[in-house]
């Protein structure tokens, strides 16, 4: 079985690099049938691929341990489900998901654009397809998942018991969609590029293309805050760590490029090429580093033989960028026309710009360690804290002001009047908060501008249902034709709505954070915050290879009993590894955690760690508005492209026309 | 002033102001980061001082109860090994890790008196396969 993944993936790599060589000369020559055959061996390739995955998931159900990637991933007593997990849980594994991912994104890509235009299509085949070469030339050059040994182990090693977690099963993937799927529009990119057909539309071509993978890397680094909050312990959900940071870079360029797409016209742009190059290069910047351990050991940097070929796939994605772009400098359209501080244009900028400065400090942050040595100097947490605080902190803002800004502006008297609603929501929130005790300014602005914000967004979709009133249809109706005929729009801020509550959440659970160690006697009471914890029983039970110890608390607030807390202890006696499984009690104001690190013998007194987390919850509840106005944009509008734009600008030259004042007051 | 260069005026301010948050952040948010040999050598000036040390936990020296909050190590980086006390909440995945770094101050006792400990990230560590 092993023998046919890897005559598989062999067979992959030949087919991929025929559809490659087809593909070039296909397009150079003018044959059409090249560029079809060369279709074809792309097809031929994903099929092959998902052989090979097909081969590595038997080995590893059927527990085949001669070879090493099985045996080093999985063991005998590892459940069905955390054993089909073992598939990205390795290096090897995760290169060859990401093959696969590729090849499927890459056929679906062709068999969508068959109808489309050919030469941008056939170039964006060729690219995707050199992408899915480099990743098959090194799964068979230099990290084979079907490589053996030459002895036949009783047992594997099995899985570190911390990844035995239910998000191992969908945390990694969803990831992984998004990582991998940013090739497809970068190919688009660059295949605009290649084929010189600037003035063809390009933005409905990538904006879909663009748009998915995004969703999938949003929710899929949320998933990973998750897991780190039930599983390691500690109470906190994100530590600016490499690979947690490897996941939000590449999203908050992709975010840029959501944005940069709604820009007025639909040729290519320089600024589209500089961000979707940004992002695909973070792309894999973050599988290198996740996969690489580069950052955390500074001193295997380029050490590594995969870090190595990962840097050297980097320089020639950007070389060929920059190449490339300054080769067609003449034909890509001037940019800089100049628009009014206060339109839809502006804020679309700086909403880039801020995105854009966000990335470069995390990255710097990110790379930091690289230098630390040499410098003697290291950065603490409260680098990235400030100075995300520093740059996100007004791009909310912009957030809840860029919605009354139309396209062709508006004066500033006429967006204090539209924002009046939203600024007094803003000041009522302040007073409540400085009214709960909320003394540090800066929290108290936080939370206004999260408010303004908040209704701001939530105005629009009044106004969306209320435009529909007058139609002879029922008003839901009606207003639930709009909200699916610019799905893209009320998609969109649902999107914010997702972000804002998703920053209380933040910022309730980072500046209000109480932890406590505690030791409690059995039988007595501790009090944290407005809790007070009640040690009642103790258990020791030994399941199959896991020691599992728990303790019982009872939960009183204000003398009355509210909760029953088990939080666990588990000790896996193969890995020699304990496991900590906290237990929660999660309301819609705060979360409190608890969990079992330590008790004397017997059981007579346990040490917990209780964190008190507020708002904490309006992460997750965040994610989960921000995952469905993704999906609300994904669906496709009914009216073809452009259209809503093309009334929107109508109506605008129309109000430009019947009130010249409001333009010239935007303008001064 | 026209549109334009009111707009590279705007865009110049913007950048200035994000740079010298940047600086000013990257000044604040540092601490020492040295090797156990250039911890050692840097005594007396480095007493008291925040630092943040990595190494290799010698395992043969680990001092710490199951569910303690006080654990003791030594930690070694070639020749050189630094005893360390860290008090707090010891991340489970200790147990499977060489490489940690610690954070918190020297003492003249020779000390390493730690206040963080990171340990590195469990989707990296794969043990050794034996016959």
């Amino acid at each position: 079985m092993s023998d046919l993944g890897f005559i598989a993936l062999a067979l992959a790599l030949s087919s991929t690099t025929y559809s490659v060589v087809a593909l070039a000369l296909g397009i150079r020559k003018g044959e059409s049938w090249l560029v079809t055959a060369g279709k074809r061996a792309i097809y031929a390739s994903a099929a092959l691929v998902t052989l090979a995955v097909l081969a590595l998931t038997y080995a590893l159900l059927t527990r085949d341990f001669q070879i090493v990637y099985v045996a080093s991933h999985t063991s005998r007593d590892l459940p069905l489900a955390y054993t089909l997990s073992a598939l990205w849980a390795g290096q090897e594994g995760s290169l060859l998901f990401w093959a696969w991912l590729l090849s499927i994104y890459a056929s679906v890509a062709a068999l969508l654009g068959r109808r489309g235009d050919t030469t941008v299509q056939s170039y964006s085949a060729l690219v995707v397809a050199c992408v899915l070469v480099f990743f098959l030339g090194l799964l068979i050059v230099v990290n084979n998942p079907f490589a053996r040994l030459d002895f036949v182990p009783s047992d594997g090693l099995g899985m570190n018991p911390l990844l035995q977690n239910p998000a191992m099963i969908w945390h990694p993937p969803v990831v992984y969609l998004g990582y991998v799927g940013f090739t497809v529009p970068f190919a688009m990119t660059v295949a605009t590029l290649l084929g010189g057909r600037m003035k063809d539309p390009y933005v409905p071509l990538v904006r879909r293309w663009t748009l998915f993978p995004w969703l999938c890397l949003g929710v899929g680094t949320l998933l990973g805050a998750q897991w780190a909050y039930v599983e390691l312990g500690w109470g906190g959900y994100w530590a600016w760590d490499p690979v947690e940071n490897a996941s939000l870079l590449p999203w908050l360029t992709a975010t840029a490029v959501v944005h940069s797409l709604m820009f007025r016209g639909q040729r290519i742009k320089v600024s589209h090429i500089v961000l979707m190059v940004a992002t695909f290069a973070l792309c894999i910047f973050g599988t290198f580093v996740t996969r690489s351990g580069m950052i955390d050991s500074v001193h295997a940097f380029a050490v590594s033989t995969i870090g190595f070929y990962f840097l050297g796939f980097l320089a020639l994605i950007f070389a060929g960028s920059v190449i490339l772009t300054y080769w067609r400098r003449k034909s890509l359209v001037a940019e800089g026309e100049t628009e009014p501080l206060l339109s839809r244009p502006s804020t679309l900028l700086f909403t880039i710009v801020l995105l854009l400065a966000g990335t470069l400090a995390i990255l710097i942050g990110t790379l930091f360690p690289l230098v630390s040595q040499a410098l003697n100097v290291a950065l603490t947490t409260d680098y990235f804290n400030i100075s995300s605080a520093a740059i996100f902190g007004p791009l909310i803002l912009l957030m809840g002001i860029c919605v009354f800004v139309p396209w062709r502006g508006i004066s500033l008297r006429g967006l204090a009047r539209e924002l009046l609603g939203p600024i007094v929501a803003a000041l009522v929130v302040g007073a409540i908060v400085v009214a709960l005790g909320v003394r540090d300014i800066l929290m108290v602005v936080a939370f206004s501008i999260c408010a303004l914000v908040l209704v701001a967004t939530v105005m629009q979709f009044f106004r969306g249902l209320g435009r529909g009133e007058d139609t002879k249809r029922g008003r839901l109706r009606s207003a639930l034709s709009l909200l699916r005929r610019q799905s893209r729009r009320y998609g969109g801020y649902l999107v914010h709505l997702g972000i804002v509550l998703i920053t209380i959440g933040v910022i309730g659970s980072t500046a209000y954070k109480q932890e406590q160690q505690l030791t409690i006697e059995r039988g007595s009471s501790k009090t944290v915050g407005q809790y007070t914890l009640r040690y009642d029983d103790f258990s020791f039970v030994p399941v199959a290879g896991i020691d599992v110890t728990t303790a019982t608390l009872t939960v009183l607030q204000e003398g009355r009993e509210v909760a029953v807390l088990r939080p666990e202890r588990h000790f896996h006696q193969s890995s020699q590894q304990p496991v900590s499984e906290v237990d929660i009690r999660s309301t819609l104001v705060e979360d409190l955690y608890v969990a079992l690190i330590g008790w004397d013998e017997g059981g007579r007194s346990v040490i917990l760690q209780v964190v008190v987390s507020p708002l904490v919850n309006w992460i997750w509840i965040g994610g989960i508005v921000l995952l469905i106005g993704g999906v609300w944009a994904l669906v496709p509008s009914r009216r073809p492209e452009g259209v809503d734009r093309h009334i929107e600008e109508a109506i605008g030259r129309l109000r430009k026309q019947a009130s010249p004042l409001v333009q010239e007051g935007g303008g001064s | 002033m026209r549109p334009r260069y009111r707009f590279v005026v705007g865009a110049v301010i913007v950048a200035a102001v994000l740079l010298a948050l940047l600086g000013s952040t990257l000044r604040r948010s540092t601490v020492y980061y040295l090797t156990i040999e250039e911890l050692q050598s840097q005594t007396p000036d480095v007493y008291g001082q925040r630092v943040r040390v990595a190494g290799l936990v010698d395992r043969g020296s680990v001092d710490w109860q199951q569910g303690s909050s006080v654990l003791r190590f030594s930690m070694v980086d070639g020749e050189m090994s630094l005893p360390v006390t860290y008090e707090g909440l010891v991340p489970d995945a200790f147990a499977q890790t060489d490489s940690v770094v610690v954070e918190g101050e020297y003492g003249p006792d020779s000390l390493f008196r730690a206040d963080v400990l990171v340990v590195q990230c469990p989707s990296k560590y794969e043990s050794e396969l034996t016959e």
